[in-house]
């Protein structure tokens, strides 16, 4: 279906806040489309920069990061911010305005499409997510598991090519956390999924990147490497049960 | 802690369904020509006018008393004022109590006709009224839609920010601290520790708030509305006959 070879390119990219803290180190990796990907790593490894370079929130400093063929810059925001959704950790920040379906059209509103369009992107994207019911409720009166799927709904009603998740299943009970998984399974969409729910992970991905301190430690299969328990446990992480029963 | 603002109720009368645009206006025409009136009949006549558009509505009198609850100590104090004299001893006075009222009662309208407005708009539809009756503003570089967009963010985040209050206070009382003893500089020296974590934690949620809004290519220019208000024939008719009697008011033609 696409013509571009890579959904994601990331070459040597280095990162440094401004008190000097690096934060990014000569990350390089490259996602193909339809591969699901799982970025791990302790807290602070630099997942969330990460994320947030890849579709121009964070400039990159040094090296670059091309979404298909468009190298993130100044001038390529609306085209890769277009290509790339990200659903942040904390719903609350993603709903912000008066209804759930006002938060989930305003994605397609910035992107000047018309009326009838960002009606459809929005019916759809709700439907996904099983809250048309609750549409027109402000994001502030739903269940903490509704409003992670409501934000995720403010992302997919853009239909991005590639999306990015933070934390999907961060603080959700054990039947939320099922109906995430479930759901996040059934998109048809390039996925990087930064998380520390190793089970999310291992069910979800077919790929994982482990960062630790800025720097990439390996990449490869998502199996392999959570089986690994040195590598686990060295780079803050667990083998997840399921992998522990299938040994 | 309750605040009465963003307290729109859903409905499908004639006001309801009245363009923003021409609600705002009109109100703007009424609150103008109010402070331009001497006579009770057409005070009375404009308590009559709001009244029924409250029965048209279908805005329960209560929910309406209650916006005007925040100006009812300013009202009483005013009466009290105007009502009574030190000058050759403690009295009441019959004409200052009728001043005192009719200042009252234009404070009431004046809160009421607004009140109106909160309670039979959503904010989403009054937002984008204003930032069409902006739009001229926008020649002279004003970031209308920005604006816009600032107000229905700030309506939009009254209820979180006093969920963070109490939230803070709890965190607080939990630890000690006390806020209704004491002398007033100890009771207004307690407040600091809530109001500290209360302006880092807003201003760090603006700025979580302003990177996803960037993530989903909000730049304030080029967006398009979900619906693009129409004005009606009966909007006009409204915007234009007020007007009308605004003029008319004003020019002293009306008494």
């Amino acid at each position: 279906m696409h013509c571009h070879a890579h959904a994601i390119e990331v070459d040597h990219l280095n990162y440094r806040y401004q008190d000097g803290t690096l934060a990014l180190y000569g990350v390089s990796f490259l996602i193909s489309h339809g591969m699901r990907v799982a970025l791990l790593g302790p807290n602070g490894a630099g997942k969330s920069t990460l994320i947030e370079h890849l579709n121009g929130i964070i400039l990159p400093q040094e090296g670059r990061i091309l979404i298909e063929d468009v190298v993130v810059g100044p001038n390529t925001l609306a085209t890769v911010r277009e290509r790339v959704g990200i659903v942040f950790q904390d719903p609350d920040n993603m709903l912000f305005m008066t209804s759930i379906a006002q938060d989930v059209a305003f994605g397609p509103l910035n992107m000047g499409l018309d009326g009838a369009e960002v009606e459809k992107r929005t019916n759809y994207a709700l439907d996904a997510v099983s809250l048309s019911e609750k549409r027109d409720k402000p994001g502030m009166h739903l269940s903490f598991g509704q409003k992670k799927r409501a934000a995720l709904a403010t992302v997919l009603s853009m239909q991005p090519r590639v999306l990015v998740l933070d934390e999907p299943t961060s603080n959700l009970d054990p039947r939320a956390k099922r109906n995430m998984s479930e759901l996040l399974e059934h998109l048809d969409i390039t996925l990087l999924i930064a998380t520390h729910d190793m089970e999310l992970a291992w069910n979800m991905c077919d790929t994982a990147i482990v960062l630790d301190e800025g720097r990439i430690v390996c990449m490869g299969d998502a199996h392999g490497i959570m089986r690994n328990e040195k590598l686990m446990l060295e780079h803050g992480l667990e083998v997840p049960p399921s992998a522990r029963c299938q040994q | 802690m309750q605040i009465p603002i963003g307290s729109y109720v859903p409905g499908d009368s004639a006001v309801h369904r009245a363009d923003p645009r021409a609600k705002l206006l009109v109100t703007f025409f009424l609150v103008a020509a109010l402070f331009t009136l001497k006579s009770w009949y057409l005070i009375v006549a404009l308590c009559t006018v709001m009244m029924l558009v409250c029965v048209i509505a279908r805005i329960n009198v209560r929910t309406f008393l209650r916006m005007l609850k925040p100006v009812l100590w300013i009202g009483a104090f005013t009466l009290i004022v105007n009502s009574f004299s030190f000058v050759g001893g403690f009295h009441f006075i019959l004409p200052g109590f009728m001043r005192g009222m009719f200042f009252v009662v234009r404070l009431f309208v004046v809160m009421g006709s607004t009140a109106l407005i909160t309670l039979t708009t959503s904010p989403v539809a009054l937002t984008d009224g204003i930032a069409i009756m902006m739009r001229p503003l926008a020649r002279l570089r004003v970031p209308v839609e920005d604006v816009a967009m600032m107000i229905s963010i700030g309506i939009r985040f009254i209820p979180t920010i006093a969920e963070e209050i109490d939230r803070i206070i709890l965190a607080q009382t939990a630890r000690g601290a006390t806020f209704n003893e004491g002398s007033l500089l100890k009771r207004a020296r307690a407040w600091i520790p809530v109001l500290i974590p209360l302006f880092v934690g807003l201003f760090r949620r603006a700025d979580a708030l302003a990177r996803s809004m960037d993530a989903r290519c909000y730049t304030g220019i080029g967006r398009t509305h979900l619906r693009e208000l129409k004005l009606k024939l009966s909007d006009v008719a409204l915007m234009v006959v007020s007007g009308l009697l605004f003029v008319l008011i004003v020019g002293g033609v009306i008494r």
